[in-house]
């Protein structure tokens, strides 16, 4: 999951603005979100729009996959309770529990799972075609808050870091290690991240002072310039926020549906 | 005249440890003194107290000024520090934005900090790595983006604190050969000791929280009693 640089041969996907990218982006979760549950199917054009841009972008499959299966468990923590909390149609209970799933709660759920694994595989496309830096730009040019940003920049620059100081001290474990596993030593376990997270916190202070020592007045880290976006790049971001809103406000009659 | 003036510095930590007591030294422009002493003997303190990072006890005057929380931001200029590891000191997503950080916090516009940036990138030998990310630069080259960072700034005077760490001896020699070119007033915290005969005429010994030498470094260095005394030894190429 660290690994987060695009994929490196410059194709058409990756050579437009980073400002449109992170905006259709946008524009394309946002509209996942708009778009009314009974008619969450309309996602489908939307995703034939992601597979184009997968094949243009020449992402292979496998860098999509690994990054989705990593992020998914999280979606399903955060909506696996509304089967069980939305009332309808009772369809089924947990022997022993007691507790029950609803028909509704169902529907509830796949909505959740369709929209959430939508943005996210827009997010992951989005990552994997413009540099982290270029990024933070966009961001800082939409005028997202620059404490947001630069928090950002900040934690891309230290995650690696932070593995590799997590690495460290794994080799270090187990050149002293006798066999037992890992998770079979939770306080040895607990007493590393503990250690790492002091570790982290006293770099954290040394950051924060070479920020100081350079005149930090909490203000931009980024000065790179990028190129003004093409004519051709606003008539991309236009036909994308058509496309849009074609998929959330057109009756539903005359998209087919 | 005299560049930086310290006197009577102390430093206590908050939890009672005392890392300095009465230390008072001058340095003129364009000098390079040595900071030398065992581990614990607070010359990380004196550097950070020079820096303006810490507060305490005692006067320094940079450049005619004295340096207090209220000159501090008009001093940060003329003060360039250098920590003993480079990632502490690369903290933004590209090289190119480290190195203009300072600049753009100096309230230089974007084409001037860029144009300032290509040239000190062209002196370091770093040409090629505005895009890049620290943590894909080797050790040397980390060091060499982080003392250019820190030198675009044009600092009068220059902290270092264990130049010479982590790297290998052609990255050390080619460091040393550079800092002996800058024209900056510097101040190298090091164990190097070889690293500091070959850069510094002056070295300055800090032992027990205090100054317990300050003088030529041949002398100095080639005093076995002292070298003893404090916890050091007299280097290879003085033996």
């Amino acid at each position: 999951m660290l690994d987060v640089k695009p994929q490196r041969t410059a194709n058409s996907i990756q050579r437009i603005h980073p400002g449109i990218k992170l905006t259709l982006a946008i524009v394309l979760i946002v509209s996942a979100s708009l778009i009314p549950a009974p008619e969450i199917v309309r996602l489908i054009p939307a995703c034939t729009l992601l597979v184009v841009f997968i094949i243009l972008g020449r992402i292979t499959i496998w860098s999509i996959v690994k990054r989705f299966l990593t992020l998914t468990p999280f979606i399903v923590l955060a909506g696996i309770s509304l089967p069980f909390a939305t009332p309808g149609t009772v369809v089924g209970t947990i022997p022993l529990l007691g507790w029950q799933w609803t028909l509704e709660g169902w529907h509830g759920f796949l909505i959740l799972l369709a929209r959430s694994s939508f943005s996210l595989l827009t997010l992951i496309l989005l990552s994997l075609t413009t540099d982290f830096p270029a990024l933070l730009e966009a961001l800082r040019r939409i005028r997202i808050p620059k404490v947001l940003v630069n928090s950002l920049g900040l934690l891309y620059r230290y995650l690696f870091q932070l593995h590799d100081e997590g690495a460290r001290m794994m080799r270090a474990r187990n050149s002293r290690h006798l066999g037992r596993r890992l998770f079979h030593e939770p306080l040895i376990l607990g007493r590393m991240v503990g250690t790492l997270w002091i570790r982290s916190y006293l770099r954290a202070e040394r950051v924060a002072q070479a920020m100081e020592a350079r005149g930090s007045l909490g203000g931009r880290m980024l000065s790179a310039k990028y190129r003004q976006v093409s004519p051709g790049e606003w008539v991309l971001l236009g036909f994308g926020v058509i496309f849009c809103a074609v998929l959330v406000f057109l009756p539903a009659g005359l998209v087919g549906l | 005249m005299s560049l930086l003036v310290v006197t009577d510095l102390c430093h206590t930590y908050p939890d009672g440890m005392e890392a300095l007591h009465d230390v008072s030294f001058t340095l003129a422009e364009g000098e390079r003194a040595a900071l030398i002493g065992p581990n614990g003997a607070g010359k990380t303190t004196l550097q950070l107290r020079l820096a303006g990072l810490l507060w305490s006890e005692g006067n320094i005057t940079v450049d005619g000024k004295t340096l207090t929380k209220g000159t501090i931001k008009m001093l940060r200029s003329r003060i360039g520090i250098t920590f003993q590891n480079p990632d502490d000191q690369l903290f933004c997503p590209t090289i190119l934005d480290d190195i203009t950080y300072g600049l753009l916090q100096m309230g230089l516009s974007n084409d001037e900090a860029q144009d300032k940036c290509m040239v000190i990138m062209e002196k370091f030998d770093l040409r090629g790595y505005e895009k890049r990310s620290a943590f894909h630069l080797s050790i040397g080259e980390r060091r060499r983006a982080a003392l250019a960072a820190v030198l675009v700034m044009e600092p009068k005077l220059l902290l270092m604190d264990e130049p010479s760490a982590f790297l290998d001896p052609s990255g050390r020699r080619e460091l040393g050969a550079l800092l002996a070119t800058l024209p900056q007033a510097m101040i190298l915290a090091t164990h190097d000791l070889e690293f500091a005969r070959h850069l510094c005429p002056r070295t300055i010994v800090l032992h027990g929280r205090t100054i317990r030498a300050d003088g030529e470094t041949d002398a100095l260095m080639s005093d076995e009693k002292l070298m003893e005394e404090t916890g050091l030894e007299v280097p290879y190429s003085l033996r």
